[in-house]
């Protein structure tokens, strides 16, 4: 178990003017996923380890993930605990360093085959959070839930929400069908009801991780989760949840951010040529500028370095947050992670304005 | 100037189960007469869904009606014409493999032999040996000029499963088109069945460039070099951000896959062409500036998608106001470069082009 100490009262930041940036995918974790079990009922403790099923097994097992499961070799706290996992090591290596204002907790669950067993872990995550809450300031958590059950994920919505240090709910992007499908829908009423983005973050579990089935190799694995995210944009515009909810926030979190672009250009040329599927109240790129927000990283590296700033014009530099992934093999350093020069006014929007005002955060 | 304009994605649908029937084997009209069954019937492009033809066009018409409405008023100087037949989609092996052949003889016959203008893909049944053996029974016949395969396959296609395929494709220097569409029983998107037709259409992008990736790490490209690879009708405006995807994972994680020996978007630029309609690119700014971050003005084709609605009756099927240089690549020069003028039967016009360029 690790230690969780009271936070520093300066910040030892690593450079002398440094934006002061809100961080918006930081994955902190229990020392062990049994170290859940404390938050859940005797019922349910030990399932974990047990009978607990994933829809298709763990991914952790069916790809080795380029570095120690996944996450930074420094990360990794010397008593075993998984990395995340130690508040010590967070500020060490995150909040202190790079002058992090805030740091939005992204503790994603996916392995969601026992509804019943589902809402008990989404919830033992969200009172785990709170303990992080109370212990440092600058942390904002992200409310887990069971969303493949509905109902049940927008009872945990509702229960959460109290706590307004949740300043988003959390979903994974590998859903078991395309998160526009009504089933999906009490969650996107709960959001609204608390005025909370929806989340959906690299991750999930169910079908092959393609269209045309399961890839070979991690590199695909991790890669196309842009293409998963871009099947959820897809869905959410299509199958009429922003018409529905015309007040929902939509964050897409951990895949990139360069292919936004060309796929809203793809869908208002597929809606403008395929009539009779549907009727939208405004042309599918009209809802990118309301509705939808996307965190940096992986950051974009394009061929051509120059070419960056235009990427993200096109996009909108209000629409992009920063995210450093910590504790990630492919964590983005703040100072290190853009790659070419960009205009300060727009980097200061992305490193910590857009998220602020997406989130409700004091202003620095 | 001389004029050339290739078009490299033209359709000609089987009109029915009956067109078909001649070129089938006995034992397999024999069992579908008994069984009521008439074929593949998993529709890419759903039947009656107006808005999908150009309602000037015909959609399941002949070579005559394909001359009028195409090749003279646009003055094509090859067609390609890419048949959606879904053979993929029978799961019975054998009858896959019958109807693919049969959809080749029909194509072959009713098409390639009654305008010098049109060359045809070669449809591939769905079980790999299979596939390889129709490759090898039709590499003699030149005016097929290159394999196609629905990007929607029932495992990614750089699995080695699907090597050998690659290779027959490689040894007979056809490429392998990948077009949209695909009967892979499996759901279209990583994330499930959508509700909607618009989802799987916007979404075979998403499976088209996952393809790429899957292509790209299974090593297909070092193994069979001379490998090319025409994403056809699944648009080209993601293909930068895909590529810079897959450098960046690269070089993190090139130990997984040592045999990339260098920058996936290398690999792209070299190995993989992408038909130009439908153009998602909004303006042609847009559209010069997404050719920019390829890095590349040798990877789109000219294509009119006929008779799919892409373009409107009146508007050219490019922008006219691309760039005279990158407008010749994409009407003529980067298909030439990909299918050889031999083949493509414009050597002749290739040589009048290239001496006046010079």
């Amino acid at each position: 178990m690790s230690v969780i100490t009271p936070g520093r009262e300066a910040p030892s930041a690593r450079r002398k003017e440094q934006l002061a940036i809100v961080d918006c995918d930081v994955h902190t974790f229990p020392p062990t996923m049994g170290a859940l079990d404390a938050y859940m009922p005797q019922r349910w403790r030990g399932y974990a380890s047990t009978l607990a099923r994933g829809y298709s097994g763990s991914t952790l097992g069916k790809y080795p993930r380029v570095a120690w499961i996944g996450s930074r070799h420094d990360a990794r706290p010397a008593d075993g605990s998984l990395p995340g996992s130690d508040l010590g090591m967070i500020r060490e290596q995150l909040l202190d360093m790079w002058n992090i204002e805030y740091a939005v907790m992204t503790p994603v669950y996916a392995m969601q085959t026992n509804f019943d067993y589902a809402a008990v872990v989404a919830r033992a995550f969200n009172d785990w959070q709170l303990e992080f809450l109370d212990a440092e300031p600058r942390l904002r958590g992200s409310i887990t839930i069971s969303y493949e059950d509905g109902p049940a994920a927008a009872a945990e919505i509702r229960r959460a929400a109290a706590d307004k240090r949740f300043v988003q709910v959390l979903a994974a992007a590998r859903t078991l069908e395309p998160l526009g499908r009504r089933k999906y829908w009490p969650i996107y009423e709960a959001c609204v009801e608390h005025g909370l983005p929806i989340a959906f973050h690299y991750g999930g579990q169910g079908n092959p991780t393609t269209g045309a089935g399961w890839p070979y190799y991690y590199f695909e694995d991790h890669g196309g989760m842009s293409m998963s995210l871009a099947t959820q944009a897809t869905s959410f515009v299509f199958e009429g949840v922003l018409d529905r909810f015309p007040t929902l926030k939509v964050v897409l979190v951990e895949g990139g951010f360069a292919w936004i672009k060309p796929l809203f250009w793809r869908m208002d040329k597929a809606y403008d040529t395929i009539r009779g599927d549907v009727q939208l109240q405004r042309k599918p790129s009209e809802y990118f500028r309301d509705h939808f927000w996307l965190t940096t990283q992986p950051m974009e590296e394009p061929t051509n370095a120059k070419q960056f700033p235009e990427i993200i014009a096109d996009i909108g530099a209000d629409k992009l947050m920063f995210a450093s992934d910590y504790p990630h093999w492919d964590f983005d350093a703040p100072d290190m992670a853009f790659p070419a020069r960009i205009d300060d006014a727009v980097k200061r929007r992305i490193m910590g304005d857009n998220a602020r005002a997406l989130y409700g955060l004091g202003v620095a | 100037m001389t004029h050339m304009l290739i078009d490299t994605d033209v359709h000609v649908p089987i009109p029915s189960f009956e067109a078909l029937r001649p070129y089938l084997p006995g034992h397999v009209t024999d069992y579908c007469a008994f069984t009521g069954y008439l074929g593949p019937d998993d529709a890419w492009y759903p039947r009656g869904a107006a808005s999908l033809t150009r309602a000037d066009w015909t959609d399941n018409g002949g070579v005559e009606d394909l001359r009028r409405e195409l090749l003279d008023p646009f003055d094509i100087t090859v067609a390609i014409l890419n048949c959606a037949y879904p053979a993929d989609g029978v799961m019975n092996p054998d009858f896959s493999a019958a109807f693919a052949r049969a959809a080749n003889d029909w194509l072959a016959e009713e098409w390639l032999s009654r305008d010098p203008r049109l060359r045809g893909s070669l449809i591939v049944p769905n079980d790999v040996d299979f596939a390889v053996a129709e490759i090898e029974h039709r590499a003699g016949d030149e005016r097929f000029v290159q394999v196609i395969v629905p990007v929607r396959t029932q495992m990614p296609i750089g699995r080695r499963t699907y090597h050998p395929l690659w290779r027959a494709a490689a040894e007979h220097g056809l490429p392998v088109a990948l077009c949209f569409g695909g009967s892979a029983p499996g759901p279209p998107t990583g994330t499930g069945f959508p509700s909607l037709y618009l989802e799987e259409y916007v979404g075979m992008a998403e499976v088209c460039q996952t393809q790429l990736m899957s292509i790209i790490s299974g090593g297909v490209l070092d193994l069979y070099p001379s490998t090319r690879i025409v994403c056809v009708e699944c648009g080209w405006a993601w293909l930068p951000p895909v590529t810079w995807r897959m450098d960046k994972e690269w070089k993190g994680m090139r130990r997984e896959i040592p045999w990339v020996d260098r920058l996936p978007s290398d690999y792209v630029r070299q190995h993989v062409r992408l038909t130009l309609q439908p153009i998602d690119a909004p303006t042609t700014d847009d559209f010069v500036k997404t050719i920019a971050q390829m890095g590349s003005d040798d990877m789109v084709l000219f294509s009119t998608d006929y008779p799919h609605a892409r373009f409107r009756a009146g508007e050219p099927p490019m922008p006219a106001d691309v760039p005279e240089a990158l407008a010749t690549k994409i009407r003529a020069t980067n298909a030439i470069a990909l299918y050889g003028a031999s083949r493509l039967g414009v050597r002749e016009l290739t040589a009048t082009l290239e001496q006046e360029a010079s």
